[in-house]
């Protein structure tokens, strides 16, 4: 087994593995040229940014350099759209998370081959219509004058809704969206994970005599419970960030739902539209990191003193 | 063997079964939307909206995007190659790095972790990202300026290894008992027995290449060099742009894409990808039935 | 943590190594404009003194760098290797054209111009923001060589046409003398009226009466296009006597009847705005457009030509355009919508040079050459004689096939418009004569539609009124909002909120400071 040795210095731990230690260099490489290198583009959020004078040349902008911010915050319109984006972020990671899960979970007890293969390419169906054509489908639910649900409420003798104007509809309609379109794709991971799970432990299980939902608590449950927490912990990691494509293609430009619909993404789109200003969007984005980095080392630190092994870095 | 299924497993199968078949119901109908929606007279859908079955039959978008074939087929070849080569490249860099990092006994796992998680906090932005990529690189009109962007991704990377971490580690100690190195170990034994997360990954891997426009969009400047989600997004982008150009200009604008048109361009690009699907499918299944039949 | 901490410390020392790295290429490799134009200047000077403009040395075989928006035609390519014939035979160059999407441009244009790309000449306009990226240092100055290089495309230019296309006293752009003079109005449906027995739609109640036929009779058809941006709020403004200088729903406009040359007011506080919400709600509330029109997805072609609204309001040229691919039983028909017709600002269609350019000479050279030789002219905007269009007897022009040559599709075009080589379309309305000369009896000067707000110093509340804009005045427009008065109320109080004073004062300041320039 392992040996323990007291050199336990940089060089030494490097000579020891340097093959493993050489495998990660690839990945390290293109990382650090895709990825290191443009990071000075951050410094943009705190410069007013000049063509001719380049990133570094530019005059820093006023208030220390936080006037690029100032926009965000002007009308107290930044605090609830980031309210706005964290609550929507918890609800349709928790709605499509455990939809994948069950999902996965019912698909790999399922015993008729050919409806476990058609369903399970039908539900990853929805992942290839983008969101510009999926907020076509919901104008055409919903359009006061030609939309099918009016008409359907009509035929069973409902009065007609003008949904466009009731905004708590909307949040129901972006969750339901949401999970639709990644329900396929989350599972697939689920599924993989429970692939990963060691036969002998079902085989045992099944000797014993042990029901679908004893061997789904006891053996599937835990052996995914890994995957569970990093895919929780991945998708706390961008809890400022709403999906752009989504709340506009579905939401529009109307602003009588903006109050429940509005997410930071949305939000700076919507106020740098006719200035495409470089060094507010990059202080935009720099909120949005900041604020992610501290939650996100704040959680996987507590996480690593008490459950190391969960932890994402 | 038969087992006379209990009543708990009866009532589970019915709960099971009811339930993927209205999921799969609701995720089936706006697809069949799409596909008929292509195939309905473009007045047809300014009146009565998207149906189950064409309201008026009519190939007259297919006929106008395949005007000129050798463009869209073009396309096509460009998004093959670039999808290939970069899912190819971009899942051996990632396996190999997550195997590394998965490793208990190396060291620096957690920091070189955090190394690739901190990109996804933080990024340069758009200005920096395309001065480095045209200045610094000169990959302006390359398809490599295709290929890199997506190569590594911290998220695949993560769950990869947690993939990994479940492989019992008694393998890898047993071989290097034999005497394999470190790569011989990732190569030979580790990579075959994760095929369900290879194919997963990969599936990702592949759908992000396949869907990629933005790339495209920021460095490639020929139209001959254009893969075909980009050919796709910019008929959209432009058609939703216009209608905002035109209040701010007023200038009279025509040649706009239509509706029917932009359904058919989405299952002409969704068509190919769709088939990658129950290809990889078949390392879940297979797993599962070496499974059962043990059993 | 502690580790993590060390992490985090060599991170950043990583990041800082990289901000040097980038530096010394930032500042390296794009001069800045200033610079540029001197270290031109003198390298210019003895040729420009010396000899004439002809003697100018083109020796050199070059390729100059166009940007264009919009998407070629399929023809497109053919044409331009006709093109390249003639700047070749002439000038001894080729022109490479890339394109840039409409979708894109927010994104791609000021990428292009940021890093200092070899961009020889792009298109640019007012509502690309060209004043405030020329401040921003992304253009070639050109004063210097404009004249030597295309005299007859700069000399055109009056006074206030150089001032408009000036910023900070620099020149940065050129522009075609055929500048539209835009009248909005209604675009309608001809045969609708004529069932209806309506002749004429003069005023907001004729239109009402028309569009209360077209709910009575025709329920089918929605009256009046309301979805995407605009409809009939852009003419609103200038109803009232005021004129908007920057968004066309933007809160400050000048009001032009006022006693105090320039003074600037809150179009949502000024008198008959309330009057006007309240009709637009009763419009609404009678199925004069659709309830969702906020949300209508950019409609993919226009609805008035699928017989999906009976009325557009939009300018006489939208009409043209419209006519001549409706389908002919429709007769659409132009009913001016404003009192007065002004000449548009001269920015509305710029060709730019890039600060990164290689050619500039060259290029003014070839766009000189556009304004003068009806060759090249005919072939960027028409096409290939006798393939992509005719000329008819009495000088129409008759494209062939529009889907394989779109005469003006793109802004190709629209920075190179001169009025010697303007041609007629075949097939254009018969009531367009009287139209056109119906808006020259109109035609007014205006100063202001020169004048070019610089959000720059007030960016932060002009990002927050963008935003409020968006959420509170668009539902207002087109009727959404129950009680006009309630809303109307509270979008004031979300503007001042969102700092619409401080905007108001700086705008005022430079409105000031422009007439004191343009009085002098």
């Amino acid at each position: 087994m392992r040996w323990h040795c007291k050199k336990s210095g940089f060089l030494h731990e490097i000579k020891k593995n340097r093959v493993l230690y050489l495998m990660a260099v690839p990945g390290m490489l293109v990382t650090f040229l895709m990825s290191y290198i443009p990071m000075s583009g951050i410094i943009l959020a705190f410069k007013n940014y000049r063509y001719d004078m380049g990133i570094f040349g530019s005059p820093w902008a006023a208030n220390f350099g936080f006037d690029n911010f100032r926009f965000f915050f002007i009308s107290g319109s930044g605090f609830r759209v980031s309210v706005n984006t964290i609550l929507y972020n918890l609800l349709n990671t928790a709605v499509s998370q455990v939809l994948s899960i069950t999902v996965a979970l019912l698909l790999c007890e399922m015993k008729k081959k050919w409806f476990k293969r058609v369903s399970q390419s039908v539900i990853f169906l929805p992942y290839f219509i983008s969101w510009t054509i999926v907020g076509a489908f919901v104008y055409n639910m919903f359009d006061s004058r030609k939309g099918w649900f009016n008409h359907m409420l009509t035929a069973l003798g409902g009065e007609p809704v003008d949904m466009y104007l009731i905004p708590w509809v909307w949040v129901i309609v972006i969750c339901f969206f949401n999970a639709w379109k990644w329900v396929g794709y989350g599972s697939v991971i689920y599924i993989a994970a429970i692939m990963g799970i060691d036969v002998e432990c079902y085989e045992a299980a099944n000797l014993d005599g042990a029901s679908v939902t004893q061997k789904i608590r006891y053996i599937t449950l835990p052996g995914i419970k890994n995957t569970i927490v990093i895919i929780l912990l991945l998708n706390l990691g961008r809890i400022l960030r709403g999906d752009f494509q989504m709340f506009y293609q579905i939401i529009g430009n109307n602003g009588q739902l903006f109050r429940m619909t509005d997410v930071i993404d949305t939000f700076v789109f919507r106020s740098l539209i006719n200035s495409a200003d470089l060094s507010m969007t990059a202080a935009a984005a720099f909120y949005q990191s900041f604020f992610c980095f501290i939650i996100i080392v704040t959680v996987n630190s507590l996480i690593k003193r008490f459950e190391p092994d969960y932890a994402l870095f | 063997m038969k087992k006379p299924a209990s009543n708990g497993q009866t009532l589970f199968n019915l709960i099971s079964y009811t339930f993927l078949t209205l999921l799969s119901i609701v995720c089936l109908a706006p697809f069949i939307m799409l596909i008929s929606g292509s195939f309905t007279d473009e007045e047809a859908i300014a009146y009565y909206g998207y149906s189950l079955w064409p309201q008026k039959f009519s190939i007259a978008a297919y006929r106008m995007l395949f005007r000129f074939p050798r463009d869209i087929i073009r396309s096509y070849g460009v998004s093959v190659f670039v999808t290939v080569s970069g899912t190819l490249l971009g899942l051996f860099i990632i396996s190999m790095t997550a195997y590394v990092i998965g490793r208990k006994d190396v060291k620096y796992r957690n920091k070189i972790s955090f190394y690739f998680y901190f990109v996804t906090l933080f990024n340069g932005g758009l200005v920096a990202t395309y001065i480095a990529m045209v200045r610094y690189y000169n990959l302006k009109n390359s398809y490599i300026a295709l290929i890199l962007p997506l190569l590594m991704n911290a998220f695949y990377l993560i769950v990869m290894r947690s993939f990994l971490s479940s492989l019992p580690v008694s393998l890898a100690e047993s071989a290097k008992m034999d005497g394999a190195g470190n790569f011989a170990i990732y190569s030979k034994i580790i990579l075959p027995l994760s095929k369900p997360a290879l194919a997963t990954v990969g599936l990702f891997i592949a759908l992000d290449y396949w869907n990629d426009w933005y790339n495209a969009m920021l460095f490639i400047s020929t139209p001959e060099k254009y893969p075909l989600q980009y050919v796709l997004y910019s008929m959209l982008s432009t058609a939703e742009a216009l209608s905002r150009i035109s209040a701010q200009s007023r200038i009279p604008i025509q040649g706009q894409p239509r509706e029917s048109i932009k359904l058919a361009m989405a299952c002409i690009a969704t068509g190919p990808i769709i088939l990658l699907y129950p290809f990889v499918q078949k390392f879940f299944i297979r797993g599962i039935t070496i499974g059962a039949v043990k059993g | 943590m502690k580790a993590s901490f060390k992490t985090m410390v060599a991170l950043f020392a990583l990041t800082a190594a990289t901000f040097t790295l980038a530096s010394c290429g930032g500042s390296g490799q794009s001069p800045s404009a200033g610079e540029a134009s001197q270290s031109q200047a003198s390298a210019e000077a003895p040729s420009a003194s010396g000899t004439p403009a002809d003697g100018i040395d083109i020796s050199e075989n070059v390729t100059v760098e166009w940007y264009i928006l919009g998407a070629p035609d399929p023809d497109w390519d053919a044409m331009m290797a006709e093109f390249n014939k003639l700047t070749n035979e002439v000038l001894n160059c080729n022109v490479n054209v890339t394109w840039i999407d409409f979708g894109n441009f927010l994104t791609q244009y000021p990428l292009l111009l940021a890093s200092g790309e070899n961009v020889d000449l792009c298109f640019q306009a007012v509502w690309m923001n060209f004043q405030s990226e020329a401040a921003k240092g992304a253009f070639y100055p050109i004063e210097d060589i404009a004249p030597i290089y295309a005299p007859t495309a700069y000399g055109w230019l009056p006074e206030e046409g150089i001032k408009n296309l000036s910023v900070n006293g620099r020149l940065y752009g050129l522009t075609g003398d055929n500048i539209n003079r835009e009248l909005m109005g209604y675009i309608v449906r001809g045969d609708l009226m004529k069932k209806y027995g309506i002749e004429t739609i003069d005023s907001y109640k004729d239109l009402e009466n028309f569009m209360q036929a077209v709910v009575d009779n025709d329920p089918q058809i929605i009256p009046l296009d309301q979805g995407g941006d605009g409809g009939l709020f852009i003419q609103m403004p200038q109803n009232l006597g005021l004129f908007s200088v920057a968004m066309y729903n933007f809160p400050l406009v000048v009001n032009l009847e006022s006693e105090k040359e320039g003074e600037i007011v809150n179009l949502y506080e000024f008198p008959g705005t309330l009057e006007y919400f309240e009709m637009m709600r009763d419009w609404c509330s009678r199925g004069f457009w659709s309830k969702s029109a906020l949300s209508d997805p950019p409609s993919a072609t226009y609805r008035i030509l699928t017989g999906e609204v009976a009325v557009e309001a939009h300018s006489q040229y939208s009409w043209i355009d419209r006519y001549l691919v409706a389908p002919k039983e429709y007769d659409l028909q132009y009913f001016p919508g404003q009192p007065h017709a002004y000449m548009d600002s001269y920015a509305q269609s710029v060709a730019a040079i890039g600060a990164g350019s290689k050619n500039p000479e060259r290029s003014l050279m070839i766009y000189e050459k556009i304004a003068t030789d009806e060759r090249y002219f005919n072939l960027l905007h028409f096409g290939i004689e006798g393939k992509n269009y005719e000329f008819t007897e009495n000088g129409e022009l008759n494209p062939l096939d529009v889907t394989l040559f779109n005469p003006e599709a793109c802004s190709f075009a629209w920075m190179t418009k001169w009025k010697a080589f303007e041609r007629d379309l075949i097939g254009s309305p018969p009531s367009k004569a009287a139209v056109w000369s119906y808006v020259e009896s109109i035609a007014a000067p205006n100063r202001y539609k020169m004048f070019s707000f610089n959000s720059e110093p007030v960016k932060n509340e002009f990002a927050a009124i963008t935003n409020t804009i968006e959420e509170y005045a668009k539902p207002l427009q087109v009727g959404l909002v129950a009680d006009p008065e309630a809303g109307l109320k509270t979008l004031n109080e979300q503007l001042y909120v969102a700092g619409l004073e401080k905007v108001w004062a700086e705008m005022q300041k430079q409105i000031d400071a422009y007439n004191a320039e343009y009085d002098s």
